[in-house]
């Protein structure tokens, strides 16, 4: 799966904004990105823990000689953070940062497949169940009956919140990492 | 206007040579040796020119050659006692200002008077 | 003598009164000899205006009576000569030089600009007469005759076969009958060809002459002069019906006279100056070898003292120095450099993995051609870094122009001496160590210069001396702003401390600890709140940015007598020699420069609670990096100490293991952990993991804030 996941990249640039999501899960729950976002998929190995960050930043890998920070998704949606098994992926994702192009690497349980979810089919997030912040999501997909939380990478991996240590205060999700201090 | 000038030059520690023959084609030979000769006093080196009564290309350049060498040893030449016939030449040759530059009495009457 | 040699001795003349004139106006601040620049600057004025009325030059003497008249006054002690009337003064003399240029170019009638310009710094200037009307005298005595329409402008350009003297002709005798044709504007003899004294044949030719000739006849006549020389010499005559690229082409046969003969076009009144600077434009590389520049030319004539050359000839060598080295360089846009440096990074990092496959496979072969490889790659990425390495000297030459402006804004008269300006660094380096040194400087002039009354109570010369100098220093480059000045006031700093509760009043610091608290937050300790500093935004700023480049501060003062400023900066941001330890699983890289000695603890740690050991009888505090990264699990047995130094203090990181040296290329972690202190970036190790470079600085910060909990104004320890 993880292997066969890395050939999705390809024809990715080739797809416009029509509606194909590569499907994954967290825990037990199945989410969506637009594949549009989407780099590539790697395993996940060798990740440096980079010390005193909020815990939905797990770390760096060595991306072929760029250093990629990886962002944990469960953690960042204030749950327990990931716990890697064999079948634990790393999905890069580039996002427009205001200024620049960001690529990220988003810790997930398994990556599934690619849907195609027509925008009919796609219904606004509701502003309460999901217990995930409103403005990470940017719809609910149906597929097969079921839905599929359509995440809003942008939001998720914005840089105001996620970045220094300032930002941990205002974000309750985030209550984890505001362990008190340590003074030597 | 005339070009004679620099009468207060005498004030003025330095070497004095006396240039005794013309500055032409028919004197430069042994010229070249007095003037690259008077270099070796201390500056500024005065080259009185009161007897020269002629200058023409050749001595010219050979004026011109001791300048070089003398800026080159960090050392000031003048030209003293100019005749109005070697001013002249000077003047065609468009060097009339090293007349102008010397040291005059009373500094702010300098110039074309 | 004719009339033209005279004009022309006017104007030689009229220059050099007018750079006397201006340089005795930029220096009549100079409160010693004011009396004497006053008398420098109306003795020039009153001598143009003379000279000029003797040619008939109509338009320099009216503009010059009412310059001589406000002068006057100065004189006379009617009016002082302050900064506003020192800078209409400057204006006027402009003014001046603009009539001159344009009178020895044969221009009778000042154009629009010239004369608008002209008329409104006469208004200005009669605002200083007092109302009263200024009546101009025309002076002149000698009426220059009028250009007679028919004469026109021709340019002979002429270089004699070596042989003239000898076949009897003298050259001058030619320039005697071309002024029988008409009116010689200028005449430049060209003696380039001059060969060593030793060498110089006395009767062989080596002039030329350049020459300005307003007559009425035609070419051919012009040409006919020289018909006995014809076959023997290189004769041009450029007029009517030569266009400006015919001057340029005359330019560049000449390469030996260069820009020179360029500027005799103009003398001569042949060639505008656009025309030239066009010229100039074109000539695509500049010719090597110059026998005579221009400053030698006018030694050899006499008019101007060699002393005053120097400085100028020298400026041109450099000129000429630096456009013969654009012409040998590239421009490369700074992206593709970076891009370049990234790759070469990639190289090295790819290099030292082929290196340990090699080493674990044990293949000797394998391992030298490695080696031999390892150094070609250190060998390429050092010229590639080299690329980006620049002169700090055109950063320190700004700093001119602030001291001139801070110090005029703050009434304070201050000299700025510059040394170790060709010091290269890294580029990147140079662009952000601009703000902090402008501070530096600034605030070195603002608290550090006292005013002048103060300094002479002290016995100090009246002019304050800030000085800027760089040199290397074991791999690093060493910056340093000092002053003369009062030097830092301790007792003041410590009040001020105090007061701020940054210290307790019965803490005992030593002197740099103490200097030390003026890079702290909010702390500033001028009494007087200036335009320019005291507001308490300053030296902690500086002290953070040059952090950021991986570099630290230090002062040093001596109370009375001034204050040192040494930043320590690396040379490069891009690679770092780093000492790599482990800590948990994790490796960690810390700045090698840093690194003062390695100590292992056999016997354990003391209990948490107690963090400081006794090293050779001196307390050594430590920080355990295991707590501040708040890595899980107890900590090992068997740890180890790195000591690092930093600031003049040495103290303790405890880790896990201690793994050796290495080279390593800096990768800066990205937007999401700007906010982290204590990790100052990263970088990819020969098995192709990350490791994080420690940012020592800010973790000295972070452990003495936590051990002086006053200082810290908010807990910024999260682990």
């Amino acid at each position: 799966m993880n292997a066969n996941a890395q050939m999705i990249a390809e024809p990715a640039a080739t797809v416009a904004e029509s509606g194909q999501y590569l499907t994954f899960l967290l825990g037990a729950e199945l989410f969506a990105i637009g594949i549009l976002a989407i780099k590539e998929i790697i395993e996940f190995n060798e990740l440096t823990t980079v010390p005193m960050m909020p815990s939905c930043i797990r770390g760096v890998i060595n991306l072929r000689g760029a250093v990629v920070p990886v962002v944990d998704l469960a953690a960042r949606f204030g749950r327990e953070p990931t716990a890697t098994t064999r079948r634990t992926c790393i999905v890069i994702v580039e996002v427009q940062d205001s200024a620049e192009r960001l690529v990220v690497g988003v810790i997930v349980d398994a990556v599934n497949e690619v849907l195609e979810i027509a925008p009919s089919e796609i219904e606004p997030a509701p502003t309460f169940g999901t217990r995930i912040r409103t403005d990470f999501i940017r719809g609910m997909g149906k597929v097969g009956g079921k839905f599929v939380v359509i995440l809003a990478v942008n939001r998720i991996l914005a840089l105001d919140d996620v970045a220094g240590l300032e930002g941990l205060q205002l974000n309750g999700e985030l209550a984890d990492a505001a362990k008190p201090a340590v003074t030597v | 206007m005339t070009l004679t000038a620099a009468e207060s030059m005498h004030d003025i520690p330095g070497a004095s040579v006396k240039v005794e023959t013309d500055l032409t084609i028919y004197s430069v030979a042994e010229a070249k040796d007095t003037l690259l000769g008077a270099l070796a006093g201390p500056s500024p080196i005065s080259l009185d020119l009161r007897d020269v009564a002629e200058v023409d290309g050749a001595g010219i350049q050979l004026l011109l050659l001791v300048a070089r060498e003398a800026q080159r040893s960090g050392k000031t030449v003048t030209l003293d006692h100019i005749r109005q016939e070697v001013g002249e030449v000077l003047g065609l040759c468009g060097l009339g200002s090293v007349v102008s530059s010397w040291p005059v009495p009373g500094g702010s009457e300098a110039g074309a008077r | 003598m004719n009339l033209d040699q005279a004009l022309e001795t006017f104007f030689a003349e009229a220059r050099e009164l007018l750079q006397a004139m201006e340089d005795a106006l930029l220096a009549s601040d100079d409160a010693d000899s004011a009396e004497d620049n006053v008398n420098a600057i109306f003795r020039a004025a009153h001598t143009i205006k003379g000279s000029a009325g003797l040619f008939g030059l109509d338009g320099i003497v009216a503009f010059t009576h009412v310059l001589e008249s406000v002068l006057d006054r100065v004189r006379a002690g009617e009016l002082g000569l302050d900064a506003d009337l020192t800078s209409l003064l400057l204006s006027c003399r402009d003014q001046l030089c603009a009539l001159v240029e344009l009178a020895a170019q044969g221009i009778a009638e000042p154009d629009v600009a010239t004369a608008t310009a002209g008329a409104d710094l006469v208004q200005r200037l009669s605002g200083y007469l007092g109302g009263e009307s200024v009546p101009v005298k025309a002076t002149a005595q000698v009426a220059q005759p009028a250009a007679r329409s028919d004469q026109v402008h021709w340019h002979v350009s002429v270089r004699f076969g070596r042989d003239t003297l000898r076949n009897g002709m003298d050259p001058v005798s030619f320039v005697r009958y071309l002024a029988t044709l008409g009116e010689l504007v200028h005449v430049e003899t060209i003696a380039t060809g001059l060969p060593e004294a030793a060498a110089m044949d006395p009767e062989t030719c080596y002039l030329g002459f350049e020459i300005g000739l307003r007559t009425a006849v035609t070419r051919e006549r012009i040409e006919d002069v020289f018909v006995f020389v014809k076959d023997d010499c290189d004769l041009r005559v450029l007029g009517p019906g030569n266009t400006a690229d015919d001057y340029v082409q005359l330019i560049r046969s000449m390469p030996d006279e260069d820009t020179r003969l360029g500027e005799i076009l103009v003398s001569c009144g042949s060639l505008s100056r656009e025309s030239l600077d066009l010229a100039l434009e074109q000539q695509s590389v500049a010719p090597k070898g110059m026998a005579h520049p221009l400053g030698e030319i006018l030694v050899q004539r006499g008019t101007v003292e060699p002393k005053v050359v120097e400085a100028g000839l020298e400026k041109q060598r450099q000129t000429r120095e630096r456009r013969t080295q654009e012409g040998q360089s590239v421009r490369v846009d700074a992206t593709k450099l970076d891009q370049l440096i990234d790759l070469v990074g990639e190289l090295v990092i790819a290099g030292s993995s082929v290196g340990m496959i090699g080493q674990k496979a044990g293949i000797s072969e394998l391992n030298e051609a490695v080696s031999t490889l390892a150094r070609l790659v250190e060998g390429v990425r050092d010229r590639a870094l080299q690329l980006r390495m620049v002169q700090i000297g055109g950063t320190f030459n700004r700093f001119k122009r602030v001291v001139h402006d801070v110090s005029r804004e703050l009434g304070k008269d201050i000299d700025l001496l510059i040394s170790g300006e060709d010091t290269e660094l890294d580029k990147t380096v140079v662009e952000q160590i601009n703000d902090p040194l402008t501070h530096l400087v600034r605030n070195s002039i603002d608290h550090g210069i006292e005013s002048a009354a103060e300094r002479a109570t002290r016995g100090k010369p009246a002019k304050g001396t800030v000085r800027l100098n760089a040199y290397h220093d074991s791999g690093n480059i060493v910056i340093e702003v000092s002053d003369d000045g009062g030097g830092l006031k301790r007792e003041r700093i410590l009040a001020k401390a105090v007061e701020r509760g940054l210290i307790a009043p019965e803490q005992t610091l030593s002197d740099s600890e103490v200097y030390d608290l003026i890079f702290e937050p909010g702390f500033s300790t001028a009494a007087a709140v200036t335009n320019l500093s005291g507001r308490g935004v300053g030296l902690d700023v500086v002290k953070r940015n040059v952090a950021a480049l991986r570099g630290s501060i230090e002062v040093n003062s001596d109370e009375g007598k001034g204050t040192s400023f040494k930043v320590h900066l690396p040379l490069t941001l891009a690679i770092i020699d780093g000492f790599l330890v482990r800590i948990a699983d994790s490796t960690f890289v810390v700045p090698l420069d840093m690194v003062d000695e390695c100590l292992e603890m056999e016997r354990g740690l003391p209990p948490t609670g107690r963090d400081y050991l006794n090293v050779r009888g001196q307390v050594l505090p430590f920080v355990r990096l295991r707590d501040v990264f708040g890595v899980a699990g107890g900590s090992q047995l068997r740890q180890s100490i790195v000591v690092v130094k930093q600031a003049g203090k040495r103290f303790g990181l405890v880790v896990d293991t201690l793994l050796g040296e290495a080279q390593t290329v800096i990768k800066p972690l990205g937007k999401m952990f700007q906010g982290l202190k204590g990790i100052s970036g990263s970088t990819i190790l020969g098995d192709g993991k990350v490791a994080l470079i420690l940012d020592i600085p800010a973790l000295v910060e972070r452990v003495e804030h936590g051990e002086t909990a006053t200082l810290g104004k908010k807990d910024r320890l999260v682990a």
